[in-house]
């Protein structure tokens, strides 16, 4: 009756350098550090263990270099992590019992252009700046097997209406448009093939306030309409307390706490929760 | 041993130039390039890695269908080289005389006759049979290359049938201009798995490729690349369902010299009088048409 | 429905008692006894430290509120639980039919239905049509707040958490308030902490006073309350 997460994470581990035996023991908020001091190591993240449901949105908040973007980067494959398994458990999704993290390459490239969509704080990382901006989304068309243009563009357009992009500058290059018409873009691409998980790293930090504001409503929007599960990234308790119901809580690359983000925000339980809503209320 | 042994196999004794190697090259070179082109044969359009030899000839002037021509060619071959559909081109006619010294085997102009033909920039008109065998000379083997200047990139590219990259490539090309604007060089997936560059064939060419009879061999001195098409293997360019593969359309016009209408032809741009001619870019083919021959 | 002892929180200890199915339960007592705590740890806004809190769902199982996963909360915040703060949570650019209708979209309900459910619920509270496509943040205190209630109405709960809904309204919109409250149907349980004694004899079944983070007395308005003024 209970239906089922879109997205379950395990143990997922991200470090960087050669690694030790006790790596993991000598870092995290305990120690505060993520710096192994016995091989030099970086451990970015590990044990990060939690699931999303479809049409939820999950929050993960933390400071720069708390391990937020690394785990969406390693759950959109753009590396690998050192451990831990990922299930994508979503119809016609036939690798749904197998840990993504373990599937070739091609497999790997097929469940993120079918399943997962992105969205880069940084819009040159998600777009091809010179490709025209239906370029950019008939790409993650063109991946998943559509063969006709009209098709494409008129899936483009619907896109690029939805996400509040003039449809006469479809066929104009995004790097000519302003950042937060790219973020736009960037949201119209990870839409493209209706993706089950939507992962969201920062997408509004280095906005302005009211161009944060209608991305934020966009997403509200994208929430009501789709069942995509999504995860949002932001160091922005503002962000997470607007779109999200519940809140993963980082530090030092590991989750501190997790909870309902009313609960995050209004009974915060760990020293360093308490720390971080008290610093922005 | 082994060399002696294969130099035999080979022959010395028809007329080829005292002093040299049955074929110029040496019996281990062409092992080598045999042994990729059988490679590039079990994986059609996948690009074969070669050692590249220095030849008697300047890189990127067929070095590479040069070394295939060697590497394969026998005492009873008889073979045809053309440019751009020429037999009598500069290019042509001192790599089919570098043959035939080295080899002395018969030359022809005759498509129908020749065992071997080397071929640059054109496929001939007259259907080629099974007991033929295409070498075709290759600038740029990658067709990623216009997209990714990374050969790194691309092999993955390949290795995981990544080519929506090229899909973009044509989808903006419409885009911008209405059609794919791809003149020679047309990306054509092969066997329905590798992306191949075809050499720069005219769209016109590109059609004889599919379900051939001929086994087409392509390679890339320069670039070091081996590539095939075995006979009888589907050879698809990229089109879309709106927007159709389609070749050179000469509007009606035909060759002045044998009035063919079902040629690719050349444009030539008369200096005197500024009119445009056309005549067929394959001159033996033209010449056997002039003389009544049925082709 | 029952609530039972929840314990050793800075904002209350050893609270024990049950509310039955449909019943209105009023808390009262002085600030920073704990009510508000109390309401919080009902909709897990805040985590209790012990003790349980058992909520009959209607096939008749029954889930402890303070142990129940995240994802269990959430789908019974959606379905079944509402909760009314003191004020309207501001919901920036949002026009406050689609404030009202969201709790439905949410469920997948179309946006013409949900805005039609919405509209049904404005006008039953009295806000003037003009004021249906504008932003609640430009309302009066008494319109907010009746946006507030329909907001949490419109879900149908089984459960109504109610935080003071009528503290900061002026008497008019306290009747306004208190009139729709009465009209909820009967099959829905309401708890709610109210300061206004007169409301409470109005509206409820029974009355829970707390004191000093305790809980110091149950009974029917009339018990607790008698015909004290406010």
């Amino acid at each position: 009756m209970n239906p089922a997460p879109a997205l379950e994470v395990n143990n997922l581990t991200k470090i960087y350098g050669s690694g030790c035996r006790k790596c993991i023991e000598n870092t995290g908020p305990d120690h505060s550090r993520n710096v192994c001091p016995v091989c030099g190591s970086v451990v970015a993240c590990a044990d990060i263990t939690f699931d999303v449901m479809p049409g939820e949105i999950l929050g993960i908040v933390g400071e720069s270099g708390s391990g937020k973007s690394t785990i969406v980067r390693c759950l959109h494959f753009d590396m690998e992590p050192t451990g831990g398994a990922a299930y994508l458990r979503c119809s016609g999704n036939d690798s749904g019992n197998e840990n993504i993290f373990l599937l070739n390459s091609q497999r790997k490239r097929a469940v993120r252009n079918l399943h997962l969509g992105m969205v880069y704080q940084n819009p040159q990382m998600g777009l091809r700046l010179d490709v025209t901006a239906g370029g950019n989304i008939a790409e993650k068309l063109l991946a998943a097997g559509w063969q006709n243009v009209e098709k494409i563009r008129d899936r483009g357009g619907k896109l690029l209406k939805r996400t509040e992009i003039p449809l006469e500058r479809m066929d104009e290059a995004p790097r000519n448009f302003s950042g937060g018409m790219q973020q736009r873009v960037q949201i119209a691409k990870a839409l493209a093939n209706d993706p089950d998980v939507l992962l969201l790293d920062e997408l509004t930090t280095g906005l302005d306030v009211s161009v944060q504001a209608r991305i934020l409503d966009l997403i509200k929007e994208i929430r009501r309409s789709t069942n995509a599960a999504m995860i949002l990234i932001t160091h922005d308790l503002g962000v997470i307390k607007l779109l999200s119901e519940r809140t993963i809580v980082l530090k030092d690359g590991r989750i501190v706490e997790m909870g309902l983000t009313d609960q995050i925000l209004e009974d915060p339980q760990h020293e360093y929760t308490q720390l971080l809503v008290n610093s922005v209320l | 041993m082994m060399l002696t042994e294969l130099s035999n196999l080979a022959g010395t004794d028809s007329g080829a130039l005292e002093g040299y190697n049955f074929a110029f090259l040496d019996e281990f070179t062409k092992r080598e390039i045999r042994r990729k082109i059988l490679k590039a044969v079990a994986i059609p359009g996948y690009q074969v890695p070669f050692g590249s030899r220095e030849m008697p000839l300047a890189k990127g002037w067929g070095t590479g269908g040069l070394q295939i021509t060697l590497s394969i060619i026998g005492k009873s071959d008889v073979l045809k080289v053309i440019d751009q559909g020429s037999d009598e081109s500069v290019n042509a006619v001192n790599i089919r005389n570098l043959v035939s010294r080295m080899t002395g085997v018969g030359t022809t102009s005759d498509t129908g006759r020749a065992t071997i033909i080397q071929t640059r920039h054109r496929i001939p008109e007259e259907p080629l049979t099974g007991d033929q065998i295409a070498v075709l000379q290759v600038p740029f083997p990658e067709p990623l290359r216009t997209i990714e200047p990374s050969e790194q990139v691309t092999r993955r590219m390949h290795a995981e049938h990544d080519y929506s990259g090229m899909w973009l490539h044509l989808y903006e090309d419409i885009v911008k201009h209405g059609k794919i604007t791809i003149g020679a060089r047309y990306p054509c997936l092969v066997n329905g798995r590798h992306l191949m560059d075809p050499s720069p064939i005219p769209r016109w060419d590109v059609p004889r490729l599919h379900k051939s009879p001929v086994i087409h061999l392509f390679c890339a001195g320069r670039e070091k690349r081996i590539y095939a098409i075995p006979p009888h293997t589907a050879v698809e360019p990229l089109e879309f369902e709106d927007y159709r593969f389609e070749t050179e359309d000469f509007g009606g016009k035909v060759c002045e010299r044998c009035g063919s209408s079902d040629t690719f032809l050349d444009e030539i741009i008369d200096d005197a009088t500024g009119n445009a001619r056309y005549i067929c870019s394959d001159t033996s083919f033209c010449e056997k048409r002039q003389r009544g021959e049925d082709v | 429905m029952h609530v039972l002892g929840g314990k050793e929180i800075k904002g209350f200890e050893d609270v024990s008692f049950s509310v039955k199915r449909g019943e209105f339960l009023a808390i009262i007592g002085s600030s920073g006894s704990g009510k508000s705590s109390l309401l919080k740890c009902m909709y897990r806004t805040y985590l209790a430290d012990s003790g349980s809190m058992l909520y009959r769902r209607d096939s008749d199982n029954t889930i402890d509120l303070t142990t129940a996963s995240d994802h269990e909360i959430l789908r019974l915040r959606r379905n079944e639980i509402g909760y009314v703060s003191q004020l309207l949570q501001a919901v920036p650019r949002t026009i406050a039919l689609d404030v009202i209708a969201e709790p439905l979209l949410q469920r997948g309900i179309g946006i013409d239905d949900a805005r039609d459910a919405a509209s049904g619920y404005l006008s039953r509270l009295r806000i003037l049509e003009d004021l249906w496509d504008a932003y609640p943040s430009t309302f009066s205190g008494g319109e907010r707040q009746r946006v507030n209630i329909a907001r949490a109405l419109i879900r149908a709960p089984r459960l109504l958490l109610l935080d003071e809904p009528t503290s900061a309204l002026d008497p008019a919109s306290t009747a306004v308030v208190v009139e729709m409250l009465r009209a909820v149907n009967h099959g829905t349980t309401m708890i709610g902490i109210f300061h206004d004694l007169s409301v409470v004899r109005e509206l409820a079944d029974r009355v829970v006073v707390m004191k000093d983070n305790r809980m110091v007395g149950i009974g029917t308005p009339e018990e607790i309350v008698g015909d004290r003024g406010d």
